[in-house]
């Protein structure tokens, strides 16, 4: 118990970083996001003697946290609690007085605008920082779909902010 | 190689996933196609902008303050719950059997010992006569005796008469 308690702790300190920020990308504040990132690392540690090593640690722990964040928004649906995008305040303390705060802002925009699995593959690739590879095993699909979704995301983001640039 | 071909490497290639060879033979293929640069170029510059967006509103995510969630799963110990248990039924059973009992006396009254004059017998009317006269309480007890033993004999003396008279009219009708 000893040893997966430490193993479990160092998980996390290489982890937690990037399974909240992949959260965040979902839900768009950071409270909901430690929210998801806590119930996504119980089940982790729940199941943590399942994992069967085909991938890597890594995958199969974004694969849980994609499925907890899936389960996270049905439950807030059921109980009827809208999610709001309340990231602008933390967002100026990031990056205050940022002439590209608009740019920003008009990127997270087409991404919002992007379908499910789009999006999904581009806040595991961006947020996550995850390879093709865990992408694939995270969303269980074959690498080749990871790529095709990867390309047709940032093709529609491309067309996003085209417009953007042509609007202003 | 056509343009979606091109982005699709590009794309590859910016996440490095492309290996040593794959990479330099698409570096040497756009080296001699400007427009398959710029394309591959006009596609890295949206996967750098997005990939930078991302990581500026994510940055606070490796900032966390909070303690690592370790959570220490606790094992519930059964024993004293157990001991509860079985005090609560052990004095329930209790409870119940003293209960069935002394289910009878349940209106906890105070047995008094009060002489019933409707089933007193003459004689021990007699007694009571007896007993109180000459007594502070002697005349209203004697009266009290007279009255009750003279209902006590009436009653069931009407009622027969009642019945009697009953009877005697059911006769005389039935012969008529």
């Amino acid at each position: 118990m000893g040893n997966v308690k430490r193993e479990f702790q160092e998980f996390w300190t290489l982890t937690a970083g990037r399974v909240r920020a992949y959260m965040f990308c979902a839900c768009e504040n950071w409270p909901d996001a430690d929210d998801m990132a806590q119930d996504c690392y119980l089940r982790a540690l729940r199941a943590w003697g399942q994992f069967d090593g085909k991938a890597s640690r890594q995958a199969w722990l974004f694969g849980i946290a994609r499925r907890t964040r899936i389960d996270w928004f049905r439950r807030k649906k059921r109980e009827g609690i809208v999610i709001r995008s309340e990231n602008m305040d933390e967002f100026d303390e990031v990056v205050p007085d940022d002439p590209n705060v608009d740019h920003v802002e008009r990127i997270w925009d087409a991404v919002r605008g992007l379908n499910a699995e789009q999006s999904q593959v581009i806040h595991l690739r961006f947020a996550a920082g995850l390879s093709y590879a865990q992408i694939a095993h995270a969303l269980e699909v074959p690498v080749g779909t990871v790529r095709s979704r990867l390309h047709r995301g940032l093709k529609q983001i491309r067309q996003h902010i085209g417009e953007w640039d042509h609007e202003a | 190689m056509k343009r979606d071909m091109i982005e699709r490497l590009a794309i590859d290639s910016a996440s490095g996933e492309l290996n040593e060879d794959a990479e330099a033979l698409f570096q040497f293929y756009l080296s001699g196609n400007p427009q398959a640069k710029q394309w591959a170029e006009d596609v890295r510059s949206v996967y750098d902008q997005t990939e930078a967006a991302i990581q500026t509103k994510t940055i606070l995510a490796g900032d966390q303050k909070a303690a690592p969630p370790m959570i220490r799963v606790k094992r519930v110990n059964w024993l004293p719950v157990a001991r509860w248990a079985a005090a609560i039924i052990f004095g329930t059973i209790i409870g119940l059997t003293a209960g069935r009992w002394k289910a009878t006396d349940k209106t906890n009254k105070m047995a008094v010992q009060e002489p019933d004059l409707n089933q007193m017998s003459v004689e021990t009317i007699a007694d009571l006569k007896e007993k109180y006269v000459g007594t502070f309480w002697g005349d209203k007890m004697l009266a009290f005796v007279d009255n009750t033993s003279r209902h006590q004999h009436e009653a069931p003396l009407r009622d027969i008469r009642s019945w009697d008279t009953y009877r005697q009219y059911i006769k005389e009708k039935h012969h008529e």
